[in-house]
């Protein structure tokens, strides 16, 4: 016979797990994501007012840190003790199988960062429901902002995972955010997560994607991800700006940019 | 040719034709002699124990329809459970079968339906999941009630959408991400509590139980042996679940 003892604490283990709602899922794809949302608008307002009249803009770029959540976590650490950093700018593939939970393990480690960050969509964040939880938590998958003098747009350029029926890259929004520039504005520098020529990047408006970009104040350079390794090219020669490509999480490094209103410099940055 | 195109036909025929052939030959028949003619006593009412006629006479045919009637039976599903959550769907349906061991509940398989409600700009989808459990030990209750310590099995679960593929779209490389975004397998443990209606007080079914299990999913059981940063809570998910037994 079953003893009394272990009925009560069969029964006790059941209502812990039951008062632990956080577990109750419906499915790994479900787009039903807890805590903050609508991050995008947040962190970029508070972008705007925290750069407000410097002459020196200090940022981080992260990219594909997709599954190396500990190596993640270190490079925040390390983001952390810097001095004088602006903000954060991740360039993509924070997701490796476009799982809701995914998102939701990266924006926490990402929360523990002491300046706000802003989020490209990468190629990985879309799989599956994985865009639907990007919009969600993050907000618009193009957008800009204006850090000082330096203006910041933020680009969707995973043209493979849309199949033509959305607009990628979108010339639409490149037209009227340049529209919306203020004349507070002397510097551009642009981020996406795939870079022109790069596979997934649809290469057949590469030249007008740049005509486009190159219509933007005085563009300083461009930074991607995608391809896991540092690397610096200029896919349209001088016609073009520099693209400067982050590695991936695991190589335990990050990019420190520079920017004043005359020129920049770049800092490779191994823990 | 292909074979796996033809895999679906090759189970369909199997179902038809050779499966009762096989029950036809299945233990518990025995080969007619000149001397016993009788039918021999069932072992229970589920496993009778016949002589097989000789063939050619019109109790060969009978035996043989009954054979085959016997066959198609032992198909009807015994069982059905509603499952809430568990990362397969928010509510599933499933119908199914338990089999094997001394009181055939050793082993049970199940077909559930489920539907993931629509949210956040996701449609409503509908999943199907293939459900296998392994439920070893008994341990006798008051009344008629019994506590099942172990129910552990994996479930196999496919979700409907346009966003999600079984095989990669031919527009990637080969292997490009290299895992099907449509099909999940979850492994789970639980345990039980089942209630075996006395006789004089069945109606409709045998047996209620109620049932919770904690699953885990394998991409994010990838993600939790390369990380130290997720804990094993943060993978973990849980059902709830009732099952009844028809018979």
């Amino acid at each position: 016979m079953f003893r009394f003892s272990q009925v009560v604490f069969s029964v006790l283990a059941i209502g812990c797990l039951l008062t632990g709602c956080d577990m109750i899922d419906y499915h790994p794809y479900d787009v039903r994501i807890d805590g903050e949302k609508n991050l995008t608008a947040k962190h970029t307002s508070l972008i705007e007012q925290q750069c407000e009249g410097k002459d020196t803009i200090r940022f981080v770029q992260i990219s594909d840190t997709q599954r190396w959540y500990d190596e993640t976590e270190d490079m925040v650490n390390s983001i952390n003790k810097l001095d004088n950093v602006d903000f954060v700018v991740h360039t993509g593939d924070q997701a490796d199988f476009g799982l809701s939970k995914e998102y939701e393990w990266m924006r926490s480690i990402m929360s523990r960062l002491k300046v706000p960050y802003v989020c490209v969509i990468g190629n990985h964040d879309c799989i599956g429901t994985g865009e639907l939880s990007y919009k969600l938590m993050y907000g618009p998958d193009n957008f800009s902002f204006n850090a000082s003098f330096l203006h910041f747009v933020v680009l969707n350029t995973n043209a493979y995972e849309y199949d033509y029926s959305d607009d990628v890259p979108n010339f639409t929004f490149l037209k009227n955010d340049l529209a919306a520039v203020p004349d507070s504005v002397t510097n551009t520098v642009v981020a996406m997560h795939v870079g022109p020529f790069m596979y997934q990047f649809n290469d057949n408006v590469a030249d007008y994607f740049n005509y486009r970009i190159m219509m933007y104040p005085r563009v300083l350079f461009c930074i991607c991800g995608h391809d896991h390794k540092f690397s610096t090219y200029r896919p349209f020669g001088d016609e073009g700006p520099v693209y400067y490509e982050c590695g991936s999480a695991d190589k335990k490094s990050y990019i420190l940019y520079t920017v004043t209103r005359d020129s920049y410099t770049y800092e490779i940055i191994q823990i | 040719m292909k074979l796996y195109r033809y895999s679906f036909l090759t189970l369909l025929l199997s179902f038809i034709v050779v499966l009762p052939v096989a029950a036809l030959s299945r233990d518990g028949v025995v080969e007619q002699t000149e001397s016993l003619s009788v039918v021999v006593d069932s072992v229970s009412k589920d496993f009778e124990v016949k002589v097989r006629p000789k063939k050619g006479t019109p109790e060969y045919y009978e035996y043989k329809v009954e054979a085959y009637n016997r066959f198609w039976k032992s198909l009807i599903p015994n069982q059905a459970r509603f499952q809430y959550a568990g990362n397969v769907g928010m509510f599933n349906l499933g119908l199914g079968w338990h089999y094997g061991g001394k009181d055939r509940r050793l082993w049970e398989t199940d077909f559930m339906f489920g539907l993931l409600l629509k949210n956040n700009n996701r449609h409503n989808s509908m999943t199907f999941t293939l459900r296998q459990s392994y439920v070893p030990f008994r341990i006798p209750l008051f009344w008629s009630f019994s506590y099942e310590p172990l129910s552990a099995g994996i479930m196999i679960n496919t979700i409907t959408g346009e966003d999600f593929w079984v095989r990669e779209p031919s527009k990637y490389p080969r292997e490009y991400y290299g895992f099907p975004t449509a099909v999940r397998a979850h492994v789970f443990v639980g345990q039980r509590v089942r209630w075996e209606i006395p006789k004089s007080r069945r109606k409709y079914v045998k047996a209620i139980s109620f049932c919770y299990e904690i699953s885990a999913c394998d991409l994010n059981i990838v993600s939790y042996a390369t990380n130290k940063y997720i804990s094993l809570r943060d993978i973990l998910s849980l059902s709830l679940g009732v099952k009844v037994e028809a018979f």
